[in-house]
């Protein structure tokens, strides 16, 4: 049951932006900040919530989602209620606002995925594989490269009028060609628009790549700002594409909807005073415990340790979760050899010498 | 004399039982681990895959530790793989670096072939009768490591008690390794039926059923797709996959036959043993009604590589929602617990939706 002007927050941190909205109970969006982390993380989330300070004071949180490629780290520093993939966050967010949807295209900073729905169902998903020539990673390149700022590309594409074809397969090669386009005397405009193009072959082609892409079409993602590759996806499928209001924020929104969906009534949730005194930060180091050498990353606080993450067995996230004292959990470089994985299993005491687990 | 060899998971026993029965024996492969696989990338050929990446690691820290006499097994025929029949290659690659290695491929597509294999390497006198009760050894304990190994990912999903599955994994593959004789296999395979009926059940059906084709033996290789495998078994998923070790039992024409007939409609010319499996199993799994189908395969692998279309065909025309999964040096295990973590909760949903849909025809039903 939940109080009163209860709200749901939820938080997407992913490669490059860190994104926070908080929601009511009727599912309307009251706030959301999109800010780059620059590196900084724990800070870009900290700055999100400040910015919602006012809510988070006043109304009592119901649940916190967060999600995105932070969302482990994030979810230890505010104590998340819900920790989910970005997939399944965006999928959920979409259907909130387009139940209709079948087909969800999100590109993010670094990393671009493709979902299926049919009759409100996802049925099949792809994200990009080992390049991210089909991300925002591209453009940022791209506005680098012709010192103008990323938010630019978009008008500037628009104002072309003689597109010129960019090699869109490899950021390094698409560099090389703007150049040559550069020094061959094309015009920026008509370098952007080809760009823009090169992004969108290059998505359908790799993340798309054998999927049938049917409308309704939502685009997502801080890149679905850019005016170019909205027409450009239009020109490509030639099917309408939709970019909601929300397009930038959709994976905190579908957190916060995951969050909400739990039921808790109570969210563990920390208090916006604590976050912000918080000097969270976290180590990394070697289990040494079997053959695996796991690199394990210790979330750190007030000198004690709140959360693991990294491990292939469950050795040391089950310690914190079974609510041993961090006394109990040993500090960096004290990695404790006598217990077993999961929850006392022998793990690679070795069989034969070999590992326990295959 | 002990040898040394490279494995996939617990591979390197069935190997283990054909050398003691030619008097010869193995040491027991380490681990592979981060900084074994990394000295396999830097050795290998890039174009290698990434099974055969870490292999080389594995074999690298083995002549390391002073080993010097490498046993491979490897098939010939429709089962060769690019990356197993490397001894030439091998030679190549660590004959400079260490003094006296030597490197003896073991196997071979025929009778015949697996005879003089073996005779070259571990002389003459080896007899007929010999070669072919190690062989009978090596392929008694590729069938039980596989259906130990099958099984007990089933029983962590099945059983309420997935420690005790864990322990029960662990005797049961000692005991296939202090194996040597027929007989002998036989009475731990019937051991292993018994200990695994008797341990207990969960009382809720699995909440999915998840089939894995492609290269399943990369699943052996690095733990890290394995161990989540299993988690996801000790979560209530039912997991399945119906070959393994492929490239070291040699499958014959009779059995490949009907499963090459089942998937005329997708695979043409003349596919290879590993795409005839995967895409075979594929139809299986979607014909039995799973929810869902994993194909992993180790990144760099040409076969699986060019089959992963050719799957999403015959995921798209089943019905069945699959994931592609490519596990290799360029892969960051984040991408992987996202993809996995994803398509779960998309096989989650979609059951969710079917029951929804069937309430919904039961009530008009009863209206």
């Amino acid at each position: 049951m939940t109080r009163e002007n209860s709200i749901w927050i939820g938080i997407d941190v992913g490669s490059i932006t860190c994104k926070v909205l908080a929601m009511d109970e009727a599912g309307a969006c009251l706030s959301a900040t999109y800010r780059r982390t620059n590196g900084r993380v724990v800070e870009a989330v900290k700055d999100g919530l400040e910015e919602i300070a006012e809510l988070l004071e006043n109304r009592p949180v119901a649940g916190c989602g967060t999600t995105g490629s932070g969302r482990q780290l994030v979810g230890a520093l505010v104590g998340a209620d819900v920790v989910k993939n970005e997939i399944t966050a965006h999928t959920r967010a979409a259907l909130a606002l387009h139940p209709d949807t079948r087909t969800i295209l999100e590109i993010g900073g670094e990393d671009s995925k493709i979902v299926i729905l049919r009759d409100g169902v996802p049925v099949d998903f792809a994200m990009n594989a080992v390049c991210a020539a089909g991300t925002g990673a591209f453009l940022d390149q791209l506005a680098g490269r012709l010192g103008i700022a990323v938010t630019e590309l978009g008008d500037l594409a628009m104002a072309s009028a003689h597109e010129v074809a960019i090699a869109g397969r490899c950021t390094v090669f698409a560099e090389s060609d703007i150049i040559f386009k550069q020094q061959t005397g094309h015009r920026r405009e008509d370098i952007v628009a080809g760009a823009c193009r090169a992004l969108v072959r290059n998505y359908l082609n790799d993340v798309g790549k054998g999927k049938t892409i049917e409308p309704p079409v939502l685009l997502l993602g801080g890149v679905a700002t850019n005016r170019g590759i909205r027409e450009a996806f239009v020109d490509a499928l030639d099917l309408p594409i939709e970019v909601p209001e929300l397009h930038n924020v959709m994976g905190a929104y579908g957190a916060a909807l995951l969050a909400r969906a739990e039921g808790l009534g109570r969210s563990g949730m920390r208090p916006l005073d604590a976050i912000r005194d918080s000097d969270f930060r976290s180590e990394t180091f070697s289990c040494t415990h079997c053959p695996n050498a796991c690199e394990v990353v210790r979330f750190v606080e007030a000198g004690k340790t709140i959360g693991f993450l990294g491990g292939r067995c469950e050795r040391w996230e089950s310690r914190v979760r079974d609510g041993e004292s961090s006394a109990t959990v040993p500090a960096s470089g004290q990695e404790d050899r006598r217990a077993g994985c999961s929850g006392g299993r022998p793990c690679g005491s070795g069989l034969f010498g070999h590992r326990g687990d295959l | 004399m002990n040898h040394f060899t490279f494995s996939w998971g617990k591979n390197y026993i069935a190997v283990r039982g054909l050398l003691r029965v030619l008097g010869q024996d193995l040491v027991a492969p380490p681990a592979i681990n981060t900084a074994m696989a990394t000295k396999g990338i830097e050795t290998a050929h890039p174009f290698l895959c990434f099974s055969g990446k870490l292999v080389l690691g594995q074999l690298r820290a083995q002549l390391e530790q002073g080993n010097r006499s490498m046993v491979f097994m490897s098939s010939l025929g429709p089962e060769a793989c690019r990356c197993a029949d490397t001894s030439e290659y091998l030679e190549g690659a660590f004959g400079e670096d260490f003094d006296g290695f030597s490197a003896h491929r073991i196997g071979g597509g025929s009778f015949g072939g697996a005879l003089a294999n073996l005779r070259s390497n571990f002389g003459p006198r080896i007899r007929k009768h010999d070669c072919f009760r190690a062989y009978a050894m090596f392929c008694g304990k590729v069938d039980l490591l596989f259906k130990i190994e099958k099984q007990c990912t089933a029983l962590r999903c099945l059983s309420s008690e997935p420690q005790a599955v864990q322990a029960l994994e662990e005797v049961a593959l000692e005991r296939v390794d202090r194996t040597n004789t027929m007989v002998g296999l036989w009475r731990v395979s019937r051991w292993f039926d018994r200990a695994a009926e008797r341990l207990p059940r969960r009382s809720a059906p699995p909440s999915l059923r998840i089939g894995i084709v492609g290269g399943e033996h990369i699943l052996s290789e690095l733990d890290s797709v394995m161990a989540r495998i299993k988690r996801l078994a000790e979560k209530g998923i039912y997991i399945d996959w119906r070959s393994g070790f492929r490239l070291l039992a040699r499958s014959t024409p009779e059995r490949l036959a009907p499963l090459k007939e089942r998937c005329r409609d997708y695979l043409h010319d003349e596919p290879s043993t590993s795409e005839i499996f995967s895409c075979a199993h594929a139809l299986e799994f979607a014909e039995e009604g799973y929810d869902g189908v994993l194909h992993v395969y180790a990144f760099g692998c040409m076969p699986q590589s060019a089959l992963k279309p050719v799957l999403q065909r015959v995921a798209q025309d089943a019905g069945i929602p699959l994931l592609s999964l490519s596990i290799g040096d360029r892969f960051a295990e984040e991408g992987l617990e996202n993809r996995l973590e994803a398509f779960v909760d998309l096989l989650t949903e979609k059951r969710a939706s079917k029951r929804r849909i069937h309430t919904v025809h039961t009530a008009k039903g009863a209206a």
